[in-house]
């Protein structure tokens, strides 16, 4: 009985909260963080029931050196690079050196009218080839209708990316799943990679200085 | 003999007829018959305290090298960071080693950012690292795509984006060759320099204002 009421004071209190609060920042920030996927733009896989019932995906997003595990087929959580603070799902299909050959249907339009956008002449100035340069990655979502995507903003760096979704975690029935490995992209990627030249190799075929 | 905070003191007198000279007797199988006891039976140990009389203080030591830790974290993730910079890319401003940075988190993201600042953020092509430069334009702004050319060909800063150029302009890799950074790379803003020669020094943003010369007085 003395043990709790020692327990319950308001030193042990605040104790507790530093304990919960700085352990779940230091987790959300180096370890793992737990997000839900709202809209359209991943349907087949994350959230395919939001625009209907409202039921969302939770997942969870592994942070722990992110930027050195990312894959082609990997989905990514990421900062959007034109909106600082917001976040985004999208799907990895290219990698730094790849060329990305670029689908028709994915050109960005206004959704309505089909009539263009800003967007599409930067679209169009790929002429349908985009080469992924160093540090970059290629991100689409899965559903081609509805993908504010790199068809748009083009590809996005990496230091943009927060977490590589590990599994669903909510709701319950879905909980532990890796849906987004059952969907295929129909994009079509040139691998390739990018030759990292060594700066003091770099230095030294310039010759005496 | 063990400082006097580790050595453990107990209640009990030590056993008699126990002389340091001989060895303590080789009792294998009675230990691990009492370990197979203690495991199969755990309401028949010994508290741990009473088994390892340090452990309290081994444990007190762990738990305040976490909370350090954890704290460290949270200052220098949302409050404030100090660094050394190395680079000729800032020359004038920062030293190429030897500088200290003091670097505010609360301008993380481009909040409140203006043109001018000097600002640490994650390079965009190589993931991982960090830099300092300062900004040269932001959102709207029109700014000189190449700084010493003589094209003079200028772009519009987008949404969301700064333009970012260090202040050694002939040796600096900045917006000029990875274009303009997302703001959300941006870490913070570099409020103080420290170096033991010259000690603290406020970093400014480097605008002035335009002079106004009438070239028609004589």
């Amino acid at each position: 009985m003395s043990r709790w009421a020692y327990t319950r004071s308001s030193k042990s209190f605040a104790l507790y909260l530093f304990w919960g609060l700085g352990g779940a920042i230091f987790i959300s920030d180096n370890v793992a963080q737990i997000n839900t996927v709202s809209g359209r733009s991943m349907e087949p896989s994350l959230s395919p029931l939001d625009n209907t019932t409202g039921r969302k995906d939770t997942v969870l997003w592994s942070k722990w050196e992110v930027q050195s595990k990312i894959q082609r087929g990997d989905v990514v959580l990421f900062s959007t690079p034109q909106k600082p603070d917001v976040i985004a799902t999208k799907r990895v299909i290219a990698t730094p050196g790849d060329t990305v050959i670029l689908d028709p249907r994915r050109r960005p339009t206004r959704r309505v009218s089909g009539a263009d956008v800003p967007e599409s002449l930067g679209w169009d100035m790929y002429k349908r080839r985009a080469v992924v340069p160093e540090g970059h990655v290629w991100v689409e979502g899965d559903n081609w209708r509805e993908s504010k995507d790199s068809n748009w903003y083009g590809p996005i760096s990496k230091s943009l990316i927060l977490g590589r979704a590990s599994a669903v975690v909510w709701p319950y029935y879905r909980a532990g799943a890796q849906p987004w490995n059952d969907f295929k992209s129909k994009t079509k990627v040139i691998k390739g990679a990018v030759e990292r030249v060594d700066e003091l190799e770099f230095c030294e075929s310039l010759g005496p200085v | 003999m063990l400082p006097r905070v580790f050595a453990y003191s107990s209640n009990h007198a030590a056993p008699p007829n126990q002389s340091s000279r001989t060895p303590p007797p080789n009792n294998t199988n009675a230990k691990r018959q009492k370990l197979l006891r203690y495991l199969t039976k755990p309401y028949a140990a010994p508290p741990l305290l009473a088994r390892f009389p340090t452990l309290h203080l081994a444990v007190r030591g762990l738990l305040f090298l976490l909370a350090a830790i954890l704290s460290l974290h949270i200052f220098m993730e949302y409050f404030y960071t100090f660094i050394s910079a190395w680079g000729i890319s800032m020359l004038p401003t920062i030293a190429s080693s030897g500088d200290w940075l003091l670097i505010s988190k609360y301008y993380r993201r481009g909040r409140e950012l203006g043109v001018g600042d000097v600002v640490s953020y994650k390079l965009p092509l190589r993931p991982g690292e960090a830099g300092v430069k300062r900004i040269l334009g932001m959102p709207g702004d029109f700014v000189l795509a190449e700084s010493p050319s003589k094209s003079g060909s200028m772009i519009r800063v987008p949404e969301g984006h700064c333009w970012i150029v260090g202040d050694n302009l002939v040796w600096s890799r900045d917006s000029r060759i990875f274009g303009p950074l997302p703001l959300a790379l941006v870490t913070g803003k570099v409020l103080y320099k420290f170096s033991w020669t010259a000690w603290w020094n406020r970093i400014e943003h480097g605008l002035k204002d335009a002079e106004e010369v009438d070239y028609d007085v004589d």
